[in-house]
């Protein structure tokens, strides 16, 4: 925490290479999460240095009494989900899932992360965001609550309803059997 | 358990455990004897370790090589840019300044500067005053220090000064700059206006006895008919004088 705050005041004096090392620091997780949420690798990459030359804009608006990651991540979150909407404004859209991986997992796991990744892509931004900041970026609900500035509550909601959605998802294309009996 | 109760708990599990996979491969016994006799939850159970089995299948990417060249080059170019317009905004600060200032100073030196030529010009008829008070001439001379602060203050050469102070009816034996402030204090807009009204025709006494005798109100058609008033009026200056 003391050793961002010094970093991130660094960045405000001016020094190129504590801008650097701020991006080198940060960009595993900024860029997993824009490519999660967006699906396309491209616009991944363009969302991410958005992000990035946004918050370094913005570093004073940062809360030193909160953590980084958080805010910093809610700034890509919000990237991306802006972009999703001018996605859907256009009239023909782009491919979901266009990127190939670099390193190639198991054709199974393969096949898996690409329907999750598909799942991801048809549901509502807002879930995409809150489930990915939990799930993958594994921060705490108080710590997405304050970043996006909503109620515990509606965040928690948000990640259970992302969930099920991502699980009906994979039940309609076949990757998960449906159950014969209706939950009881 | 119910069914209902078996999605809550999970649900709940994936809340304290947000990686999920591995909470999903050693579940409570609770949940996984449910799991065991309900097709339906089981199918949920399946569901949920498939969904962060991909999730965490996805492959962990990395932006491209120049990736953080190019962000702290832009970063750097708004920096730049930012410290642009910040001089633009001092230079613009510094030239609003400098033009209010300027045009401060330009309405000080007209205010205080005779511009004749933007004052509308009063006609004097030479002839029409008989006598000049010459008594004015040299009363300033003798006083000039008293009259200094009023001169200043009034914008009125000593000529017209010595016209106020006759028509003021004040005696330069009597004068002081107190009094004559004073009286003038009375009748500020009478001032401005004598004022205005002299400073075209300042350089000729007669001029100026004539100018004021048109902007005294009540005396504009009465100084041009009464002839018997004006020579009263210039009278008295030759008594003071």
């Amino acid at each position: 925490m003391t050793d961002e705050r010094q970093l991130v005041e660094r960045c405000l004096a001016g020094e190129q290479a504590a801008v650097a090392e701020l991006v080198e620091r940060f960009r595993s997780p900024v860029f997993g999460l824009a490519v999660r949420m967006l699906g396309h690798r491209h616009d991944a990459e363009d969302v991410s240095q958005e992000s990035f030359v946004r918050a370094i804009r913005g570093l004073r608006n940062w809360d030193r009494t909160r953590d980084f990651l958080p805010w910093l991540l809610a700034i890509v979150g919000n990237r991306c989900r802006t972009l999703l909407a001018v996605r859907r404004r256009r009239p023909h859209g782009q491919a979901l899932v266009d990127q190939l991986p670099d390193v190639r997992p198991e054709p199974s796991s393969q096949l898996l992360a690409e329907e999750v990744q598909l799942g991801l892509s048809a549901m509502r931004s807002e879930y995409r965001q809150v489930f990915l900041l939990f799930h993958d970026q594994e921060l705490s609900y108080q710590e997405i609550a304050d970043s996006l500035a909503k109620p515990v509550g509606t965040i928690k909601t948000w990640v259970h309803r992302a969930r099920r959605e991502l699980i009906e998802h994979l039940r309609s294309r076949g990757v998960v059997e449906e159950s014969t009996d209706a939950l009881r | 358990m119910r069914c209902g109760e078996f999605e809550r708990r999970l649900h709940g599990l994936l809340d304290e455990h947000p990686e999920g996979s591995r909470c999903l491969s050693r579940l409570p016994s609770a949940l996984e004897a449910h799991a065991s006799e309900c097709d339906a939850c089981s199918g949920q159970l399946r569901g949920y370790r498939q969904l962060f089995a991909g999730l965490s299948a996805i492959p962990p990417s990395n932006p491209s090589t120049q990736f953080v060249d190019r962000i702290v080059a832009e970063s750097l170019s708004l920096r730049s840019r930012v410290n642009l317009y910040r001089w633009f905004a001092h230079l613009a600060t510094a030239a609003s300044v400098l033009i209010v200032l300027s045009l401060a100073a330009v309405a000080r030196n007209r205010s205080s500067q005779p511009v004749a030529q933007t004052l509308p010009a009063i006609p004097v008829r030479h002839g029409a005053v008989r006598s000049v008070p010459r008594h004015a001439e040299s009363f300033f001379s003798a006083s000039s220090e008293s009259f200094l602060p009023i001169r200043s203050r009034l914008e009125l050469d000593h000529a017209s000064v010595g016209v106020v102070l006759n028509l003021a009816g004040l005696s330069p034996v009597t004068f002081s700059a107190e009094v004559l402030e004073a009286h003038l204090a009375q009748q500020p807009a009478w001032m401005v206006e004598l004022a205005d009204g002299l400073r075209p025709v300042t350089e000729s006494m007669t001029g100026t006895l004539n100018a004021l005798l048109r902007v005294l109100p009540g005396n504009t058609e009465a100084a041009e008919q009464d002839h018997g008033a004006r020579h009263e009026r210039h009278s008295r200056y030759d008594r003071l004088a």
